[in-house]
């Protein structure tokens, strides 16, 4: 099975490692971003099969990220789930002008994360503990 | 390049920390960049454990090195006793030593660096730098090309591409060396720790969701086995255990009785809480808490046992049990139950990391249960002073002794057959509780007298829907009773009592508990008259359908099973005979 990529988009690099370490461990490959522009580019760039971002980013914010990406033919197509603080909610407009699929909220869990990832990918869940070899 | 020191860590669970097998000296990535900086100037690096095996080795090194070490008691073996050699002192060997190169066993021509890679006291390795300096080169080397058997004229038109090129400083070269293998050991350490680290801040996002999905769970208005269900599905799926148990000890002490059924002494179901499909069974849950919890105390905060097999006290449960954590549950300092974690589900043993998770979720379940208890004890005593209230003033008249209990079971009963909301039938039953409270105020001599009462004592009888709604009215938690208290005498045809009203204009809770009322006045001995016989009462309330009851009400009472009913009312009329004596005292007294 082709390796799928994932970019991972945030400002706090904590989270980015705890995203990124998950995905990777579980045989994904990840590219990071540490703000909205940089995650904008690297989509361009590397065009991964889903995003991962924050909402509140320097540069460019996670709505702004995902507004641009939906509005670039390149990149309209690529799922992204929005890691948002306690209480933050999307409007039906924003949905409509994105491609978000899912919103989670800090503290998010890390198994979720990877779950999350594995529906939108459509990968099934491994149940061995190989993703070493 | 091998992988084997960088093991990826693909754990599931929140319990486990990554734990590299041996020590690292450096990732592969480090190696490598190191390995394609010094390539250029003519250094052929190996890397070796302090055990001395060797880890990596510079695979696009020039075919020089290539060839010797590939072959048969080649440099692999040589190099190997080298670092033997230079581990014995890794300290000694420091940078003034590449002054004087270490020559080594492959003098002259080769030169070999040792770097050992020191982390704090200890050597985490060895960095083995070896450069041609001649491309001639005698004995020891051509001995080497016999015992391998190696081309010797290959291998000498090899080692004119290997050798450095002329002019460079040999000592500079190896310093450089140094100070970037060190660094590379540095940077390769801090990853294994920035990987550590992300590792618990993982777990720790786990137990923090957990956390939050618990604390939303633990409502005073559900059930106490509820919750800790649901708590428990929530762990049970972060942590490495097969399956989680709460078991709660028995409540001793008083109770009143009480409509609430979650506040009598807890079921089975309600006490022993199994989680996962492996738990074990209510038995032996038991037997287990039996064994260890009386062992808990300030000094002792778990029981951590990974070899079940190894405590003779738990041989019967040989069969399936391999690990237990088990948590207590304090009430100040009373234990009121335990949790426990049953047989890690990964290869390997529960750990503090596991412990600490559980403890995490025992020390909010604590408290919870705490509050609970409190709550229900608050509950408990509310309920306690009505019935207490209400008994003694029925004990006023031998003859209307638990009258109110039964009116409060006959309204709650009808209005559940109405289909009502489960609260709304527990607020009837209160008001039916409290309906003729306003009584106190109605002097002894009308209430217990015999004969026909006059106009006056009527009037005076009357007031008491009034008078009892007064009394009441000043407590905020039971405002929406007061209706049932002022309203049951009302009749549909408008011809009731205090106000008049009629049809739907009177309160629902008046109209059902007027039926409750009336039902409990015909079947019961009054001063005035003997019971009705049941099919009398009953054909009395289908008879007043519509001009006393509400037709709909009387429809749903008239198909209740009254004898059920009534045999209900009569145990309840048992425990308010516990209150009958003060009525005897006071009659005595009065005589």
């Amino acid at each position: 099975m082709l390796q799928k990529k994932i970019l991972v988009c945030d400002d706090e690099p904590h989270i980015v490692h705890v995203v990124a370490s998950k995905l990777r461990n579980a045989g994904m490959e990840v590219v990071t971003a540490a703000d909205g522009q940089e995650g904008l580019d690297l989509a361009r760039l590397h065009s991964p099969d889903m995003i991962f971002t924050d909402y509140q980013m320097p540069l460019l914010s996670g709505l702004e990220l995902c507004a641009k990406l939906k509005a670039s033919p390149q990149t309209n197509r690529i799922p992204v789930v929005m890691l948002t603080a306690r209480g933050f909610s999307l409007t039906d407009a924003d949905l409509a002008n994105t491609n978000i699929l899912k919103v989670l909220v800090k503290p998010f869990s890390p198994r979720e994360i990877l779950r999350t990832a594995q529906e939108i990918l459509n990968i099934e869940p491994a149940h061995s503990e190989a993703a070493s070899s | 390049m091998t992988t084997l020191f960088f093991p990826a860590q693909t754990t599931e669970g929140v319990g486990r920390l990554p734990v590299p097998e041996l020590p690292t000296p450096m990732s592969p990535e480090a190696f490598a960049g190191l390995a394609n900086a010094f390539r250029p100037a003519g250094l052929w690096l190996t890397l070796w454990n302090p055990n001395a095996t060797e880890i990596a080795v510079d695979e696009k090194a020039p075919a020089f090195w290539r060839t010797l070490w590939s072959a048969k008691n080649g440099l692999r073996t040589i190099l190997a006793d080298h670092v033997r050699e230079s581990l014995k002192n890794p300290h000694a060997s420091d940078h003034d030593q590449a002054e004087t190169a270490n020559t080594g066993p492959l003098a002259p021509g080769i030169v070999l660096e040792v770097v050992p890679l020191i982390c704090g006291a200890r050597c985490a390795g060895v960095l083995l730098a070896a450069a041609l300096t001649e491309s001639k080169f005698d004995e020891p080397l051509l001995r080497l090309c016999d015992r391998s058997g190696l081309d010797k004229m290959l291998l000498q038109s090899q080692a004119r591409d290997a050798a450095i090129p002329a002019g460079q400083s040999r000592t500079g070269r190896f310093l450089g060396l140094a100070c970037a293998a060190s660094q590379a050991h540095q940077i390769s350490k801090m990853k294994l720790e920035v990987n550590s680290l992300t590792h618990n801040l993982q777990c720790t996002y786990e137990e923090l969701h957990l956390i939050y999905q618990i604390s939303g769970q633990m409502s005073l208005a559900n059930k106490p086995a509820r919750v800790l269900r649901g708590i428990g599905e929530e762990l049970l799926d972060v942590c490495r255990a097969e399956s989680l148990a709460f078991v709660l000890r028995e409540v001793e002490g008083m109770r009143a009785p009480s409509f609430r059924a979650a506040s009598t002494i807890p079921s089975l179901e309600d006490r022993i809480i199994q989680i996962g499909e492996a738990a074990p069974t209510h038995d032996q849950l038991d037997r287990l808490a039996e064994c260890l919890a009386p062992d808990f105390n300030d000094s002792l905060p778990h029981v951590l046992i990974n070899r079940a097999a190894d405590h003779p006290e738990l041989a019967w449960a040989a069969d399936w049990l391999r690990h237990l954590v088990v948590l207590p549950l304090w009430r100040n300092h009373d234990l009121i139950g335990v949790m426990f974690a049953i047989n890690c589900n990964d290869p390997g043993d529960f750990t503090s990391v596991d412990v600490q998770l559980f403890r995490a979720v025992a020390d909010r379940v604590a408290p919870f249960l705490e509050n609970h208890q409190l709550y229900d004890d608050l509950a408990d005593l509310l309920m306690g002073l009505l019935h207490a209230m209400v008994n003694s003033i029925d004990a006023k008249d031998a003859y209307t002794c638990g009258h109110s209990e039964r009116v409060a079971l006959y309204a709650k009963t009808l209005a559940q057959a109405a289909h009502l909301p489960a609260g709304t039938c527990d607020r009837i039953y209160l008001a039916g509780l409290l309906h003729d409270v306003g009584k106190i105020g109605v002097p002894d001599a009308i209430l217990c007298k015999t004969g026909k009462l006059t106009e006056d004592e009527f009037a005076a009888m009357k007031k008491h829907p009034e008078v009892g709604a007064r009394i009441l009215s000043k407590i905020r938690q039971i405002k929406d009773l007061l209706p049932g208290v002022m309203n049951h005498h009302e009749r549909v045809d408008g011809r009731g009592y205090p106000d008049g009203l009629a049809g739907e204009d009177i309160p629902l809770f008046g109209r059902i508990i007027c039926i409750a009322d009336c039902f409990d006045a015909m079947t019961t001995n009054r001063t005035y008259r003997a019971a009705m016989p049941l099919h009398a009462a009953v054909a009395e309330v289908r008879r007043c359908s519509g001009t006393q009851f509400d037709p709909h009400l009387a429809d749903v009472f008239l198909g209740l099973n009254h004898e059920k009913l009534m045999a209900d009312g009569r145990l309840l009329s048992s425990e308010a005979d516990r209150s009958a004596w003060i009525h005897d005292a006071k009659t005595s007294t009065g005589a």
